[in-house]
């Protein structure tokens, strides 16, 4: 798939911009705080209707204004389409594809599906837990729809259930029984999560492994493994994995009881990434984190690919010259004029760096323009 | 900043405190009854008036009616052995509306949710155990699929055993993460059918 054009109006700092893209690399250069990350960032709206770093959709109005408006056409493998996106701070947000208005962001996915890269990415392999949990999250949630379901129950049965930790003391009378039933939702939804996550960290295990050894030209193996914060067994099925969150549930409560949250499930666990059995997400140089995060984005692309069974497209901000040249070849050799690919750069040497001749746009004060 | 004049303000105020009503929406609201003939008005504002004095919650299953106890409370034709535990009002109408049942009603008036501080005290959950001691043969719990109704229905089955009642849940068909509101006739029907002993 590929977006053909695009169409921001009161969106950030552009107030009215239109653009088109070739269906190969697409690089945009100007000076910092100029709107490039902000044009990617409207791309990854018009894909998933929410933005990538933004707290609140308020925050993408153009200052000063009270709505914005986002149009795009995208050309899927079979057909071309036109995604709306607008939001009102008074009257909310509107998707619509093809004059029909959608209510699920994975209907927006299914037409224009992204994979983000940028800086902030190359910190998940040392950063906390959190920050892996989310390179997992973040792509599951917008295309699988069961898995967007059990996550967001998830979500919400732990926080009543951190509530119920929180408010209300050892004075409670019914204390054990209240807890009893959301745990027995905490572990249900959990338990869902857990395999999906299994599911897809077993797919990403095989394919990041591979592209981990063309990056370093082989002879070391990067291995990928799903860690869950409690004793459960892998490959034990859903219904095994939800009787040991329930049990690790009953043991931690004390725990959890005196820290005023739940300290086991999936909102705890972790990816371990390991080269040649060494953990690297505190051992391991600089140079093999970011040949891992490299190989572990390529990798969520061809994943995601075989999910909705077209390329995604790719936005890159700021990474390229984050990377060395072994590793920005690589990038670009996957690539190859065959996914369409945004790359922001303040430098302009990038853009004559990439052979594939792509499309440069200058990025200026919020307006944008094709060179 | 400029304001507009004290009762449309006040009306503009008093509108925008209804809930999915944001402040623009409210201005809008307010001057089309400015614009709209003085009589139209009138009917909305006593049509409020009355909605809100001549109602009242059934003191028996709580859902909203004008005599007390309900019609359906007090209708000789309806099955006093069966409860259809419900999340408001609304939701009796859905299920009124497949024609399939013929028991009763209770209504929560809410679900357990205690992030918004809502425990078992502030729903009808101790009227509910009140009624199960009194003959029931089932309670079928029909909150929605979501984790606060999964997690309000389990509350109500543990009680439930303890006193020998049987509790079934609906299940079939209900779309997940779905709302019973909006689930339509036929769905509803066959998710009452094929509902599960919990
Ligand atoms: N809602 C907004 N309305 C107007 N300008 C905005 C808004 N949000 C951010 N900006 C401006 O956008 C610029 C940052 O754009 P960004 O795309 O992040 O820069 P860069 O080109 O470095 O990637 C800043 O000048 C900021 O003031
Ligand atoms: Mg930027
Ligand atoms: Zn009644």
């Amino acid at each position: 798939m590929h977006l053909e054009r695009i169409q921001l109006v009161n969106f950030r700092n552009y107030r009215d911009e239109e653009l088109s893209f070739s269906p190969g690399i697409n690089v945009f250069v100007g000076n910092n705080a100029q709107g490039k990350t902000n044009l990617l960032e409207s791309v990854h709206v018009l894909s998933t209707s929410r933005s990538h770093r933004a707290f609140s959709d308020r925050d993408l109005v153009l200052w000063g204004e009270n709505a914005f408006a986002i149009a795009g056409t995208v050309s899927t493998r079979s057909i071309r389409h036109q995604i709306r996106i607008r939001y009102d701070v008074d009257a909310g947000k509107d998707v619509e594809i093809d004059g029909k208005k959608v209510y699920r962001s994975s209907d927006l996915t299914q037409v224009l599906a992204v994979i983000v890269f940028s800086p902030e990415d190359l910190q998940v392999v040392k950063g906390s837990p959190g920050m892996r949990r989310r390179f997992l999250d973040s792509e599951l949630i917008q295309i699988n729809p069961a898995y967007r379901h059990a996550y967001r129950e998830y979500t919400k049965a732990l926080q009543h259930r951190n509530s119920i930790l929180k408010g209300s003391a050892a004075a409670h009378h019914g204390l054990d029984s209240d807890l009893a039933i959301w745990d027995e939702q905490l572990a249900s939804h959990g338990a869902k999560l857990i395999e999906l996550r299994r599911e897809a960290v077993q797919e990403l295990k095989v394919l990041s492994a591979d592209k981990y050894g063309a990056v370093s030209g082989g002879g070391e193996e990067l291995e990928l493994a799903y860690a869950t914060s409690f004793p459960c067994e892998e490959s034990s099925g859903e219904e095994a994995t939800k009787e040991a969150l329930l049990s690790a549930l009953a043991k931690t409560r004390r725990e959890s009881l005196s820290r005023g949250s739940t300290v086991v499930g999936p909102h705890r666990d972790d990816l371990a990434i390991y080269v040649e059995g060494q953990d690297l997400r505190s051992f391991g140089s600089q140079g093999q984190q970011r040949t891992a995060i490299l190989a572990m984005k390529m990798a969520m692309l061809e994943f995601v690919e075989r999910c909705i069974d077209d390329l995604p497209v790719l936005l890159l901000d700021d990474v390229m010259s984050e990377l060395d040249e072994k590793r920005r070849k690589y990038l670009l050799s996957v690539v190859s004029n065959r996914i369409q690919t945004f790359i922001t750069t303040t430098s302009p040497d990038i853009g004559n760096a990439i052979s594939d001749s792509p499309t440069v746009y200058r990025v200026e004060n919020g307006r944008a323009w094709r060179c | 900043m400029p304001k507009y004049v004290e009762p449309v303000s006040r009306l503009i105020e008093e509108l925008s405190k209804l809930p999915g009503i944001g402040p623009k929406t409210a201005q809008r609201l307010a001057f089309h009854m400015l614009s709209s003939p003085r009589d139209e008005v009138v009917r909305l504002a006593e049509a409020m008036i009355d909605a809100r004095t001549k109602t009242r919650q059934c003191s028996v299953c709580f859902n909203i009616t004008v005599d007390d106890p309900c019609e359906i409370c007090s209708s000789a034709d309806r099955d006093r052995t069966t409860i259809c535990v419900v999340e408001y009002p609304r939701d009796v109408i859905a299920i009124e509306r497949t024609g399939e049942y013929k028991g009763l009603y209770h209504v929560l008036h809410g679900v357990l949710s205690p992030m918004d501080g809502i425990g078992p005290n502030d729903i009808k959950l101790r009227e509910l155990v009140a009624r199960m001691k009194e003959p029931v043969s089932e309670v079928i719990v029909a909150t929605d699929p979501n984790v606060e109704g999964e997690a309000t229905a389990m509350y109500i089955a543990r009680i439930a055993h303890t006193i020998n009642v049987r509790t079934t849940r609906l299940a079939h068909g209900l779309p997940v993460g779905g709302d019973l509101e909006y689930a339509d006739e036929v769905t509803l029907s066959r998710a009452l059918e094929g509902r599960k002993e919990i």
